[in-house]
């Protein structure tokens, strides 16, 4: 009976979601052609479990299923970001959809799959449904990511699912020790037993091995290979997604776990320290000779995911609300840039010189474009701009000692100037090149909705700052919170024993 | 006697796990590549059977885990070998050096 309670009061949206990707894919079977209906259905259902969320009670932390799986504000919160980033997706996918009119359903159906475990992922309390969803996002991803068969995308597609592979290996080889080390999966007691043991060591190696092949997830530096290839090849509504989803999926999870279970250790903060640092100088250095657009979006979204991680390594209340809202202004100027860049490709990708006279032709599309990419840039007005001006404001909050970093992370984010700059300088060269664009409704609504948004958060941006203040207030406190809900579950913790 | 302890089966799954990722990294056929994988999650699958072994009696936690992990495990497997068809396929090699050369259709 606990069982059927739990899904009815907590789970609701991931069950819509799961019901959803049944129903596409018994559509798949049947029928081919309406591509048109299902369309609704799908916006419907997404819509629904959206709305799911929002009723969901979260001013107080709940679990289900023995305490495998939490409801917080935070989880509830990067659950919303997920389901809005997935409407976007599908919204955005409308070209690619018209102009491969087959396997509609099961395209719909491997996102909702996709959304469904990354919404499991940012609040799974257990290393099994932590793993298992992490798998379920991966593996559709990969799928997703060879969905065009004639494009060669094969080879990206293989490099993605070899890395992705490696990195689940040695996130898996981490939780072996952290549970050789406590007993148990679940992240309550291995906290405790972390803390009560003091085995600090082993926990720092292993939290360092699961937040390096979490890494994955963000294309940040172990794992950041795939990304070019697999953004350059795939679709673009699927590179949008992996971009923007599947990434606020890993930094829930990783937030989760460095403020849940490894709490006070502190040589992983420094790793993430490192794995910031490193991510984002490659990065940029990367996209400095890129002429390739989606390209350069891929190296643009490792620095992005370099400065939230930056930012993460400090580990204090205002660092976590400012990374809150990084990801927030990352996701809709993300959107803007990639709805762009689908309205101009023609199939062979967008260069920087099919880009050439842009601004003449059509201003409208090259506002857009422009207003997407000094967002990227952190130029003022922008919301780009108010987010790294946070993000900066707690390093220096964070004391004088982390100057230097606050220099290298400042010097990284004027590389990136000249990239995004090049792209803008395309639009108004005097030579014109032919371009071809595609406009549909659908294509619209996700362009102008999220440009606006772009420019609306830019110049009221503190509300948003209270509401990610009101979100990382909620979940610093978590583990205290932890202390007093302990489920029946919770059993000693027993060190190890070699006989 | 020799007796088997704890530590053997750690020192076994870490030589299997380096074994693995040394496959990924230097191998070149595409194949042995999804083999290396398999090396890693199954080194992964001894260390946790023994902790679950020597630690964990009751709850077996660990035993749970390294069935999922088998089956995800094959579930990246068969996408694995999909691609590698459709690889194979297009260029009629499963050589990561082989120069990508797009051929005519295979039919």
């Amino acid at each position: 009976m606990e069982f059927a309670a739990d899904i009815k009061n907590l789970m609701m949206p991931e069950i819509i979601l799961f019901v959803g990707a049944l129903l596409l894919c018994f559509i798949g079977i049947l029928t081919d052609k309406a591509y048109k209906r299902v369309f609704s259905i799908v916006v419907l259902m997404l819509g629904l479990s959206f709305l799911m969320c929002l009723q969901l009670d979260t001013d107080t932390v709940s679990m289900a299923f023995g305490g495998s799986f939490l409801i917080s504000k935070f989880t509830v919160f990067f659950k919303e970001l997920i389901l809005a980033g997935t409407i976007s997706t599908i919204f955005l996918s409308d070209k690619y959809i018209k102009q491969n009119q087959k396997s509609v359903a099961e395209f719909y159906m491997l996102l909702f799959v996709a959304a469904l475990g990354g919404m499991i992922l940012v609040s799974s309390r257990d290393f099994i449904t932590m793993f298992v969803a992490l798998e379920t996002l991966s593996i559709s991803s990969y799928i997703l990511s060879g969905f065009i068969k004639e494009k060669n995308s094969q080879e990206a597609t293989l490099k993605y699912l070899v890395t992705g592979c490696v990195a689940s290996a040695v996130i898996l080889y981490g939780v072996s020790l952290l549970y050789g080390m406590s007993g148990s999966l679940r992240f309550d007691v291995i906290f405790a037993a972390i803390k009560s043991a003091s085995m600090f060591n082993i926990a720092a190696l292993s939290g360092t091995l699961v937040i390096s092949g979490l890494c994955f997830k963000l294309a940040t530096i172990p794992f950041y290979n795939w990304a070019p290839d697999v953004y350059e090849k795939s679709p673009l509504a699927v590179s949008a997604f992996l971009s923007t989803v599947s990434k606020v999926a890993g930094f829930g999870i990783i937030i989760r776990l460095v403020s849940e279970l490894f709490n006070g250790i502190w040589i992983l903060y420094l790793v993430l320290g490192l794995i910031a640092l490193v991510s984002m100088a490659i990065g940029n250095l990367l996209g400095l000779c890129e002429e390739n657009v989606k390209r350069l979006m891929a190296y643009s979204s490792i620095a992005h995911a370099g400065y939230i991680l930056a930012v993460l390594a400090l580990g204090s209340t205002l660092s976590l609300s400012s990374a809150v809202f990084y990801i927030i202004t990352y996701l809709l100027m993300n959107f803007a840039a990639w709805s762009c860049l689908e309205v101009l490709d023609n199939g062979d990708g967008v260069t920087t010189e099919s880009l050439k006279g842009l601004a003449y032709k059509r201003p409208v599309l090259a506002f857009c474009m422009v207003s997407a990419f000094a967002s990227l840039a952190g130029l003022p007005i922008f919301v780009g701009f108010f987010s790294k001006f946070y993000l900066f404001q707690a390093i220096v909050f964070a004391g004088f000692l982390l100057y230097p970093f606050l220099c290298f992370v400042l010097l990284n984010s004027l590389i990136a100037l000249y990239y995004y700059f090049k792209v803008i300088r395309a639009m108004f060269d005097e030579q014109e090149s032919e371009q071809t664009v595609f406009w549909s409704k659908r294509l619209a609504v996700v362009l102008v909705f999220s440009t606006v948004m772009v420019l609306l958060t830019g110049i009221f941006s503190s509300p948003v700052i209270t509401y990610s203040q009101q979100i990382a207030q909620s979940q610093m406190p978590a583990v205290i919170q932890y202390e007093a809900i302990k489920g029946t579950y919770f059993d000693n913790p027993r060190p190890i024993s070699v006989r | 006697m020799f007796d088997v302890t704890l530590i053997h089966y750690l020192f076994l799954s870490a030589v299997l796990f380096c074994v693995g990722l040394l496959g990924v990294i230097v191998s070149r056929h595409l194949l042995r590549v999804l083999i290396s994988v398999e090396f890693m999650l199954n080194a992964v699958n001894i260390n946790f059977v023994a902790f679950s072994n020597y630690n964990d009696l009751i709850r077996l936690d660990g035993h749970i885990m390294a069935i999922f992990v088998m089956a995800i495990g094959v579930c990246e497997l068969a996408i694995g070998l999909a691609i590698l068809i459709l690889v194979f396929r297009k260029t009629h090699s499963v050589d990561a050096d082989g120069e990508y050369i797009e051929e005519e259709k295979w039919s």
